[in-house]
Order: structure tokens, then sequence, then C-alpha cells
């Protein structure tokens, strides 16, 4: 039974890794893209951006392209701290495509959506008991109020940590409400699992059920300063990111 | 009668700066400080085909501690890269300073500007701030400016426009951590208060504000301000050095008027204050020095 269970977590291990790099593409501590009740230590500071498929992104997040409306691939950036051992903030811009003015027809990277996240820990994880945190994404749409709440959402999230023989297992499990009723996919009880091996700490592979993929992905922070992410929409559609991360 | 009040509370303005440059206490020794830092200005403008404009100046300036709280500073703008057009293309002088610290007891500070202030402001500028505890102290600025510019050519007008604010500063000494409340009249003869919360770390502080102006209404966004090292200087009477710190604001309203006013320092900053740190021991300036020399060291042993 032991000899199994270590091999679903090897495999899941590999699996994780299949991602060439990897992150958490608002800035703020999570998997891909469901969230964790963690928080980054005090005092840390991230500055990076991240490639989002065009399925990671909300479903109204479209531009006209041939007389039709399209999903687009995009990017982000961001910025966040944490100012405290309780709370984690950032600010993430993502890119959206518009018709140029000047007017050659092709949709182009010209304006942004602009959002606030904070996330605060209510509970600090124990022996037994998790961490409990709630959070939000965009709870104040401080774009103009013609454009969609993109991401506004608000969750409750609790993570355990299980030391395995100096693994670590994570479990994440949340609920989250969307605003914008496209994202409502996404809605609802979400979870997922995180791994950091004995011999490699800055590693983290991670699986994840949003509500409405499976994705898999892994993340790396690399000498003290770069964090990089990764991960597989569904087993197929990439997304990921490469941010600066250190400690104030 | 409107005039007579303005050229009434000039005079006042005036003697306070007088009486304010009669005191006087015991100062670092003279020296010259030549610096350089960079200014990141971005904006995000609709319908111009570009996500960001982007403006990058280089920011040389020089520090003279003429002694007993003297200083002169002046301060210059290098265009490096411009998005923002024509007005910002030229090399300018941006600052020229002459100003005074004066410290009442250990609790009280004022110093008075006298110049070409930044923002594009000249006149007369006081500032006081009174330590009431450990944790609160009282602050107000008064201004009697007008512009001056050299981005298109020298164009100034005559100083008549009046600044004056005041504020209350709390500090959670356990958890290095600023609430700054002040409000009053601001440069572009708006009224409004503004609330910052600022978190200060070993040698970077981060932290968000709100706003309400009653001309452009509320906004908020948040602050870095980032120390430069080298940490570790060698103080001569001429020292090279690059400037103290990197600043940034990011306004999400993107009011570039809200509540804005004029610094009189080249190199003032949210962390730094106003006053000489060693003297004015509240707040960040009770926490480890940002940049030490090796006497400073050898002292604290």
């Amino acid at each position: 039974m032991k000899s199994k269970i270590w091999i679903s977590i090897y495999c899941l291990w590999i699996l994780s890794l299949l991602p060439s790099s990897a992150q958490e593409y608002t800035g703020i501590s999570g998997l891909i893209h469901t969230l964790s009740a963690e928080i980054n230590p005090v005092g840390t500071a991230r500055i990076g951006g991240f490639f989002l498929n065009k399925d990671f992104l909300p479903d109204v997040m479209t531009c006209q392209s041939g007389g039709e409306k399209a999903k687009y691939d995009s990017y982000n950036h961001f910025v966040s701290v944490v100012p405290f051992s309780w709370i984690e903030l950032a600010y993430t811009c993502t890119l959206l495509k518009r018709e140029r003015v000047t007017g050659d027809g092709h949709p182009k990277f010209q304006m942004k959506d602009r959002y606030m996240s904070v996330k605060i820990r209510l509970l600090k994880e124990g022996r037994w008991h998790p961490a409990i945190a709630i959070g939000s994404n965009d709870p104040y749409h401080f774009s103009s109020k013609e454009t969609p709440d993109y991401y506004t959402n608000f969750y409750l999230a609790a993570t355990k940590h299980l030391n395995l023989k100096g693994h670590e297992l994570g479990i994440h499990v949340s609920y989250r409400w969307y605003k914008e009723e496209t994202n409502r996919k996404w809605q609802g009880i979400t979870g997922g699992l995180t791994y950091r091996p004995a011999f490699a700490r800055n590693l983290r592979g991670i699986v994840e059920y949003t509500g409405n993929d499976i994705n898999i992905g892994a993340d790396c922070y690399l000498w003290k300063l770069l964090f990089l992410q990764a991960s597989l929409q569904n087993g197929k559609d990439f997304s990921g990111g490469i941010m600066l991360q250190i400690r104030l | 009668m409107k005039k007579d009040m303005k050229m009434h509370s000039g005079k006042i303005l005036l003697i306070c700066c007088l009486s304010a440059m009669i005191w006087g206490k015991v100062w670092a020794q003279p020296s010259i400080d030549l610096f350089c830092g960079a200014e990141l200005n971005y904006r995000d403008i609709l319908h111009n085909g570009r996500v960001y404009d982007v403006l990058v100046n280089l920011t040389p300036g020089v520090k003279w501690h003429i002694g007993k709280g003297w200083m002169a500073a002046a301060q210059a703008y290098i265009p490096v890269y411009n998005d923002y057009g024509d007005y910002y293309k030229r090399i300018r002088l941006n600052m020229a300073v002459l100003s005074k610290e004066v410290h009442i007891g250990n609790s009280g500070f004022i110093k008075v500007s006298g110049g070409w202030f930044g923002s594009e402001r000249y006149g007369l500028d006081v500032k006081g701030m009174y330590i009431v505890n450990s944790w609160l102290a009282l602050e107000a600025q008064a201004g009697w400016t007008g512009f001056c510019s050299m981005a298109t050519g020298w164009r100034a007008s005559t100083p008549e426009r009046w600044t004056a604010l005041t504020g209350v500063d709390f500090y959670l000494n356990q958890y290095d951590t600023q609430f700054r409340l002040r409000g009053g009249r601001y440069v572009y003869k708006d009224y409004g208060a503004q609330l910052e919360i600022m978190r200060h770390f070993k040698h970077c502080s981060v932290g968000v504000y709100a706003e309400y102006s009653n001309q452009w209404e509320e906004n908020g966004g948040f602050k870095v301000v980032m120390m430069i090292p080298p940490y570790k200087r060698k103080h001569r009477k001429v020292n090279f050095r690059p400037a103290s710190n990197f600043r940034l604001t990011n306004n999400f309203g993107a009011e570039p008027y809200a509540l804005k006013m004029y610094n009189t320092d080249p190199e003032e900053n949210e962390r730094e204050g106003w006053f000489d740190r060693k003297a004015f021991q509240w707040g960040v300036n009770r926490m480890t020095t940002d940049f030490y020399s090796k006497e400073d060291m050898e002292n604290e042993k």
C-alpha cells in the first residue's frame, strides 16, 4: 500500500515536470489557477510577467478579428508584496487587444485590464489544522466602468501540508465566487495537490482542478532571485511566466 | 483687500523663514555630494496605440551641506527615453534650492526653503514637524509659489499661489509601519486629503495610499521607495555617489494634477523625510540607518 502511494506521488511529480518552466500568474502565492491559503514570507516582493493562453483567460476577453469576436493569447505583468505575515497584495495588468485606431484592422495590444489582489490569512497552519485564508482578485474594479469585471472574484481557501519523510505534500481546497457570469465555470469548489521533493525544496509540482479544467505544472525558485512557473491546461495549453522574487 | 491679505500673509511667511534661520545647532561638517539617480515615468493613454508611454530621466544633482543646517542643492533632468512628447525632450534644470533646517529642542523641526522647487514651482516653502511621543507626530507645510519652467525656454509666472497642508503621523514601532494623514490646499488649487500607509523594510519602503480631491475626487495607488546601494559609504569633503533612492508612485486614477505637491530636495522621499536623520529620531529614522560609514560603525560599538 505504502509503495503504491509513493509510486503515485512519483508519477504525479514526473507529470508535473513535463512543462519546461513555470508560476502564480497574479503575483499572489497560490497554485496555477486555483488558490491556496499559503502566504509568502514577510517582506517578499515580486515583479514579473506571464504568458497566458486564451483558454486560461476569461471568456469575455475577446476582440474583433475578421468581423468576429475571438479570444486571444495574452500577457500580464505584476508587482506584489507581503507587508505583514498575514496579508499579501498584488497589482496586475493584463494586456487587452483592440483594433488599431489607425484603422488597418489588425487587433493589437494597446490596452490593459488593471486589478488589485489581496489575500488575508485568518488562521496560521498548525500541526493538526490547516491554514485558512480569504482573498479577492479585483475587489474594486477601478478600470473603466464600461469594461467587464474580467477577474473580480472572492474566495475562501484552506491549505494543509504533510511531511512525508522530508518530502512535502500540500493539500489545497477553496471555494471561489466570480462576479462575471462567463467566469462561473471556475466557480465553486476547487483544489489541488502540491509536492516538494526532499532533495529539491525549491521545486514544486502541482496538479489542480479549477472547476472546469485539470491543470498540471511545476514551479521553481532559483538563486533566491528568480521564480519560474509553467503549466499545461487540460494537459495541452501552455501558460507560464517568470518573476524576480526577493526579500526586502 | 484681497491683495493686502496676500501681502500680509507673505510677510508672515518671510518672518517665519527669517526667525527660523536664526536658531542653530550642532551640525555635521560641511561637504559636497555629487550624485546621479534615475526617474521612471509611465502613463497609459487610451487610443494612442501603445501599451505604455514611458519617460526615463537621469537626475544628476549636487548638494552642498554648508554647515549649521544650511544646504544648497540643484538637480537637472537628462531625458534618455521619451514617449511623452517634445515638452519633455530638453536637458534642463529641475531644481535649485537654498534651505535651512532648524531644530527646537528634540521635538520641534522646521525647514525653510527658497528657490526653484520640483514640479515647475518656485518660491518659498516652510515645513515643520513636532514629535509628540514615540508614535505620534504632527506636521505642517506652507508654500508661496509660482510657475517656472525651462521645458520650452524660460517661462515663469508671479508667485502668488498659496499651498498649506497639515497632518498627523502615527508610527507603529513594532511593525515599522507609518500612517500619514494630511490635507489642505495643494499646488493646483484643489483641496483634499491623503491617507498613506507605509511599511518600512531594511532598505525599502512600500505603501498604499488613498486620497480625495475636491476637483478630481477619489483616487489611490501605491508607492515604492528603494534605497540604492552601496550602503557602506565614505564621508569625504567631496563625495561622488548614486542618488540615495529610487522612488515610484503608481496612481490608479492616472490623475496627474490631483493633490500634487512640489519637492524641495532633489532626493526627497517618504522614507527619509524632510529632516536630518540623526536629529529627527522618530519613526523610520529609528531603524538601522540605510547608509553608514566606518566611523558610524565604530561609534555604534
